[in-house]
């Protein structure tokens, strides 16, 4: 376990050393206190404006930093053949997979959490109140980049960085609008293709379970928006993902 | 006892857009045993690397088996006795010689004690205790080599495999590292390294492997390999007329090269030494030395190439 | 080497500061004749919908912002010729659609709708609202305020009120107001029901006095 854990660390570090994780929280952050000129001219939508601009960037930078580092996670080892001391040490290749994992995962907390407080800050500034329900809607952004981590990792074990880029944006995108787009194909297709659809409904990753950011700001309660099945749901998929990554990497040669 | 043990190992890649079967290795059976230092002689793209990582688990077999220290070598438990230099490696450039060092102490579930210390050890040992804190993307590639051989041993392994481990370094860089192969020799332990630079096999190497083409053409100690007859005759004489020249060089079996008033040439064999003797002697030029060439390794080294093509 | 590097740089300064120069020229020369912020594309609900990929919210508030730029920048346009304000409403819609739970949106975007006319869109608007909010007290409540103050269709105020009596939160005058509708509306004799019920339910001589008031100015007498 402790192996695991030494990669992890290690990512953690490269993710960290990597100046263009700073460039992007950089943005983020100057991004998140543009909201609070916005507010000023929201005419009196101030504090929805702000909070959903806030969260709205923290899942938009969170993604991009998920997808643009998660690509390159196991690609990169392979490509510059840092791998080569690695899996030649005792340690399974399943382990050197999850531990890559949780290293992003931990970068991307991080990320989280300091964005979130940075909101916080704003609002206490600009209200004077610290609105914790804000953590709600940031754990449940955490769980869908965990998600798209886990796609991004899966490809970065056999496709290059822009083929991988392309996929795990289209799949994004896709998990994003699955309910649209299952009802709009329902509606149109016949009964073959129907269960098709079903089908592969279910597979793809319904991203949509996990967007809640809408409803903390509108002010609903906590109990009714944050469903524990849906968390459910994003650990159970993001093990089938790490499983799946597992298997096509043990298998692979190193040429 | 058998430290390394190959049977029938095969390995067959499918390359191509026809995805075309291409054989890299064929049927190799090979032992190395223990405290020998074992070189894995070859031209390249023999082969050599490709056992290697078959050895280490980075790629799969087609066919064959391969053990380490008696142990399958898919048992990742066994790699705990490995240490590993590949060629021309790349590494973390983000982390410091001292991170670099612990991150793969650590792997190998080196305590943190333990750790710190064989840390400094071993960077006293590659000399490169100075830049410990630095990071690697700062090294040069002699340094970057001499981390990469600390990583190798920071488990204080028994087998230690390298690839081409000199490759790329100047003639005193190859003198540190074929000191270091003897001294980790000199402490029980055995090393099997890939090469195709045979001087540096000669020097230290109890047995050698020669491959070529993805079969291993020769095996055994230097002397085995050597069958000890005479290669070439080298003939230096003085005062050579201008005339004689051509004859000469037609004999030579290369061309005859000038060293102040003295010419050096090669004849196959003793009789065309005696048949070309007899004709200077007779022409007035003076004899300084004939010398019979030994078969030396790169000469079966080469003869095996040859052989193959 | 060097020279050649000045030389350059120099290119460079000289360019920047003319196109600066050029720029404030043509914005001197009327280069916002158009009305700004006139926007000719409006995509549809759906569409945005879709390609705003989750973060519908965050676009329902830049759409939010933009209509009330661009009643502000007609307000203004106004002085130089007539704006007409025909992407109000279109504006809200999307704005509204795109988060179907935006009250502010309805309600302030209502009123903005009233104060340049466009009654029917400002209804169109109120009852998408009410569609998507009907545990919500506002909507009703705003359309009521509508009928009564501008459009004085008391019986569709009436209608309204009442709805937004029996939601959660409503505004304490309501129930109130809702006997006066009804008599506007032509409906006396439940008008006077009405009042004579409150005048019981209550101790509050204020409004027990103005109770009195009323009932008397209908010809209804009460008792202490």
């Amino acid at each position: 376990m402790s192996r695991i854990w030494v990669i992890a660390l290690n990512t953690f570090k490269e993710a960290v050393r990597d100046r263009i994780l700073y460039a992007i929280l950089a943005f983020a952050t100057a991004m998140i206190g543009s909201t609070f000129v916005l507010a000023t001219i929201g005419a009196g939508s101030g504090e929805k404006i702000i909070r959903d601009i806030g969260l709205g960037f923290i899942s938009l930078f969170g993604t991009l930093i998920a997808i643009f580092i998660g690509i390159g996670l196991v690609y990169k080892e392979i490509d510059r053949r840092t791998i080569y001391t690695i899996v030649s040490k005792p340690i399974h290749r399943y382990q050197f997979v999850l531990g890559k994992y949780l290293g992003l995962t931990l970068t991307l907390f991080v990320n989280v959490i300091i964005m979130t407080w940075a909101l916080m800050g704003l609002i206490y500034i600009g209200e004077g109140l610290w609105d914790f329900r804000l953590f709600a809607a940031s754990g449940m952004i955490l769980l869908e980049l965990m998600v798209i981590t886990g796609i991004a990792i899966l490809f970065s074990v056999f496709s290059t960085p822009t083929l991988s880029a392309i996929f795990t944006l289209s799949l994004f995108a896709i998990g994003r609008l699955l309910d649209d787009l299952r009802l709009f194909g329902e509606r149109y297709a016949g009964d073959v293709s129907r269960a098709v659809i079903r089908a592969v409904y279910y597979l793809l990753p319904n991203l949509g379970r996990f967007n809640i950011s809408g409803e903390v700001v509108h002010g609903l309660p906590l109990s009714e928006v944050v469903s524990p099945m849906a968390v459910v749901y994003g650990f159970l998929y993001v093990t089938a993902l790490l499983a799946l990554t597992a298997v096509i990497f043990q298998n692979k040669d190193f040429r | 006892m058998v430290v390394v043990k190959t049977e029938g190992l095969t390995k067959e890649y499918r390359t191509g857009f026809w995805r075309t079967r291409v054989r890299v290795l064929h049927d190799l059976s090979l032992e190395v045993q223990q405290g020998e230092v074992f070189g894995y002689l070859g031209p390249n793209g023999a082969g050599k690397t490709t056992t290697l990582k078959l050895l280490l688990g980075l790629i799969y077999p087609t066919a064959g088996r391969a053990w380490i220290l008696g142990k399958d070598v898919f048992d990742v438990a066994v790699k705990a006795q490995v240490g590993f230099l590949p060629e021309n490696p790349y590494f973390y450039d983000y982390l410091t010689g001292r991170e670099f060092l612990d991150f793969y102490g650590h792997l190998f579930g080196v305590p943190y004690r333990e750790r710190r210390q064989r840390i400094e050890e071993l960077l006293r040992l590659v000399g490169l205790e100075k830049a410990g804190d630095l990071q690697l993307r700062k090294y040069s590639k002699g340094m970057l080599q001499r981390v990469g051989l600390a990583q190798a041993l920071i488990n204080d392994p028994q087998l230690i495999i390298l690839d081409e481990p000199t490759s790329g370094l100047d003639p005193v860089g190859r003198k540190q590292v074929r000191d270091l192969i003897l001294d980790l020799k000199a402490r029980g332990k055995t090393v099997f390294f890939s090469t195709h630079i045979v001087p540096d096999v000669e020097l230290i190497c109890d047995r050698v492997g020669i491959i070529v083409g993805g079969r291993l053409a020769r095996v055994g100690s230097i002397d085995e390999l050597l069958t000890g007859e005479v290669e070439s005759i080298e003939i230096t004489v003085s005062g050579l007329e201008e005339a004689l020249w051509d004859q000469v060089a037609a004999r030579s079996i290369r061309p005859p090269v000038r060293r102040a008033e003295r010419v050096v040439f090669a004849v196959k064999t003793e009789k065309e030494a005696a048949k070309v003797i007899e004709l200077l002697l007779g022409r007035g030029a003076s004899i300084v030395a004939v010398q019979p060439q030994r078969q030396r390794l790169e000469d079966v080294f080469l003869r095996e190439v040859a052989g193959r093509e | 080497m060097r020279g050649v590097s000045v030389l350059w740089a120099g290119l460079f300064a000289v360019a920047l500061v003319a196109s600066a120069i050029v720029g404030r020229g043509l914005e001197a020369r009327g280069g916002g004749a158009r009305v700004p912020d006139d926007p000719v594309y409006l995509p549809s609900a759906t569409f945005l919908r879709y390609a705003s990929l989750g973060y519908r919210h965050m676009l329902a508030d830049f759409m939010w912002i933009r209509a009330t730029q661009y009643f502000g920048s007609q307000l203004e346009a106004r002085t130089r010729f007539q704006g007409r304000y025909q992407f109000l409403f279109p504006m809200l819609d999307l704005a509204t659609s795109l988060d179907p739970q935006y009250i502010h949106a309805y309600r302030f975007g209502g009123l903005l709708l009233i104060v340049v006319r466009q009654y029917e869109n400002a209804i169109s608007l109120y009852e998408n609202g009410y569609a998507a909010n009907p545990g919500r007290w506002e909507m009703p409540h705003d359309l009521g305020r509508l009928y009564y103050l501008e459009l004085k269709d008391y019986a569709k105020a009436l209608h309204w009120w009442k709805i937004t009596n029996e939601l959660p939160g409503r505004p304490e005058y309501i129930p109130r107001f809702i006997p006066l509708l009804y008599l506007e509306a032509g409906q006396r004799e439940i008008a006077i029901a009405l009042w004579l019920e409150m005048y019981q339910a209550t101790d509050n001589a204020l409004l027990r006095n103005m109770i009195r008031g009323r009932l008397e100015g209908l010809g209804v007498k009460v008792g202490e």
